[in-house]
């Protein structure tokens, strides 16, 4: 297991008060896998991704569970340590390619800054470095591209620039917080294909992180779905897209247009996003289930439908017992 | 029902729309697909009076909406338009009952009152699925989905005949997105509507529209009827959308 996420949890403090953001979060990684982190707004994806790697904002809090990565926890790993290993060994991908660039630098500069700083070579190797990594992602004119400023490139170019340099290493696991959200699909066709590419040759590990199912769909072994802040289902990717046992995969399923007749209208989740100040008893998926029974007021247990496939739900639990 | 006509629109030298022309049925839903830049927003600008064509002419029954660089409106609120963002298309100061009916300020004095007074607000909010104590709240009050019906109740209180759904439902959630779709189709029904659908989400396009144009780099490459184009594209641009489409594929149950 390269990275095992353990019962984390976290709120925000803010002058309001204390909001839970994430509860009871297990995940966990092996070396060269790809997982998908699905969820709408508010689900606690991407706040599972910063507590990774120790971005998250002062006014977070964990309250429990460890993080632990090559038999360290990172949740208690003093800050000069876990320095070390961002970026070099855990990079990470954002979702706004031109905002995690910096303007003011020329491309290549900041990618040879990032091997250099990295890997300990001179000036002249660190160049090689670079223009081998634009190369890598599959940039045609790497030597032009060297010499360019971010504004200078397309949204798609910018966030091969960044998978360039998060790739430079190369790390052991690449964060990917909605890399594609932000391309049109022409454009996140070639990075999905090009990021599973360099997952394959470097054995890194892959934690993609998206609202978008049918990204997880072509790209992940694994998915876990994620609704206010808790892994409500979690199996390999055809276990879950294929037989979902939690209402709201179900639910979130049968709300994409694809595929779906034009004469009828789309099964629809009732309600709206899920709002964290708004946090129901027990299941949090409570206020939109279209199955809930008075047993859902209380917290429900993680079952194991089979080997590769869990889920939270009561009635799932009552579906297991009658088989 | 609504005619454009070598509609073309120059940004310096750049050809943001090139050449486009397509015609809409009256109760139709046609939908305009296209990547970041392809110019299906400025098209939709262009329609509805935002934006000036440098040639090529709209015609809405008929008549010419822009001479030169006026433009001609049609009958206050006869056409309106849903934007993408409904964070940003309310006005954050106002309440919702007057958001709802501001476009009756386009009307005079006299018609004004004579709306305000006839029109049943509590009806229009139940349409778009709100209820008539929302009506004192402001818009920050609200979810994106919800805010999303407001903007809607505001299209739809003119009775108009001709809504533009520039990427209603991109900002949105995909539990949220579906509700909104559904009500879409609900009020074209009901109200008789005829939309023009803006979108890059191929799967929304296609659940929406009876006739799909596709757009690339400005230029109105291939039109036709929603599933014969998605079944059979024509040109290699719209193959490799389609083909670029990351989808669920065959779905158990």
């Amino acid at each position: 297991m390269l990275l095992q996420i353990e019962d984390l949890a976290v709120s925000f403090l803010s002058m309001y008060g204390k909001t839970d953001v994430l509860e009871d979060v297990s995940i966990d990684i092996d070396s060269g896998e790809v997982i998908g982190i699905v969820g709408e707004s508010g689900s606690g994806k991407s706040v599972t991704a910063l507590s990774i790697l120790g971005l998250l904002d002062n006014n977070a809090q964990i309250n429990k569970g460890h993080i632990n990565y090559k038999g360290n926890d990172l949740l208690t790993l003093p800050p000069n340590k876990l320095q070390l290993l961002r970026g070099k060994e855990i990079g990470i991908v954002f979702q706004e390619p031109m905002s995690a660039l910096n303007p003011t630098m020329k491309i290549g500069k900041q990618i040879s800054n990032v091997i250099r700083k990295h890997r300990n070579v001179d000036k002249q190797t660190g160049k090689q470095l670079a223009i081998k990594a634009l190369e890598d992602v599959q940039i045609n004119n790497p030597q032009e591209v060297f010499h360019k400023y971010s504004f200078q490139l397309s949204g798609g170019m910018c966030q091969r620039v960044v998978i360039a340099l998060a790739m430079s290493s190369p790390p052991e696991l690449l964060i990917a917080d909605e890399p594609t959200t932000a391309l049109d699909v022409t454009v996140q066709a070639e990075i999905l294909k090009l990021m599973k590419k360099l997952s394959d040759n470097h054995q890194t590990s892959i934690m993609l992180i998206t609202h978008d199912l049918g990204v997880v769909a072509n790209t992940c072994d694994r998915i876990y779905v994620m609704y206010g802040g808790k892994v409500v289902e979690n199996g390999t990717t055809s276990e879950v897209l294929y037989h979902p046992q939690h209402p709201y995969t179900k639910g979130l399923i049968d709300s994409i247009p694809e595929g779906k007749s034009k004469n009828h209208p789309l099964k629809v989740l009732q309600g709206d996003s899920f709002n964290p100040g708004k946090r129901p008893q027990g299941c949090v998926f409570y206020d939109r289930c279209n199955i809930r029974s008075s047993k859902c007021l209380e917290e429900p247990p993680t079952i194991e439908v089979n080997a590769k496939h869990n889920v939270a739900c009561w009635e799932a639990e009552s579906i297991a017992i009658r088989e | 029902m609504l005619y454009v006509n070598k509609l073309i629109k120059t940004f310096e030298d750049l050809h943001a729309v090139n050449d486009v022309s397509f015609q809409i049925e009256k109760g139709e839903s046609y939908g305009l697909v296209g990547e970041s830049g392809s110019g299906k927003s400025t098209i939709g600008n262009m329609i509805i009076g935002l934006l000036d064509p440098t040639s090529g002419n709209i015609r809405l029954h008929g008549k010419n909406l822009w001479k030169g660089k006026k433009f001609i409106r049609p009958y206050p609120g006869q056409m309106q338009i849903v934007f993408q963002d409904p964070q940003s298309s309310l006005d954050s100061r106002f309440r919702i009952r007057d958001i709802v009916t501001e476009p009756f300020k386009a009307f005079s004095r006299k018609e004004q009152k004579q709306k305000m007074t006839n029109i049943n607000m509590a009806e229009i909010m139940q349409r778009v699925g709100l209820h008539e104590e929302h009506l004192d709240r402001y818009p920050h009050e609200f979810s994106g989905g919800q805010r999303q019906r407001i903007a809607i109740a505001r299209a739809i209180i003119t009775n108009p005949e001709f809504i533009i759904l520039d990427e209603p439902t991109s900002a949105l959630d995909v539990s949220v997105q579906a509700q909104i779709l559904n009500l879409l189709k609900y009020l074209q029904e009901e109200l008789d509507l005829t939309y023009l659908f803006i979108s890059h989400d191929m799967s929304v396009i296609r659940y929406m529209s009876d006739k799909i144009g596709v757009l690339y780099q400005g230029k109105l490459i291939e039109e036709g009827e929603t599933e014969m184009i998605f079944k059979n594209p024509k040109q290699d641009y719209t193959k490799k959308l389609f083909a670029s489409l990351p989808q669920l594929s065959s779905q158990g149950s």
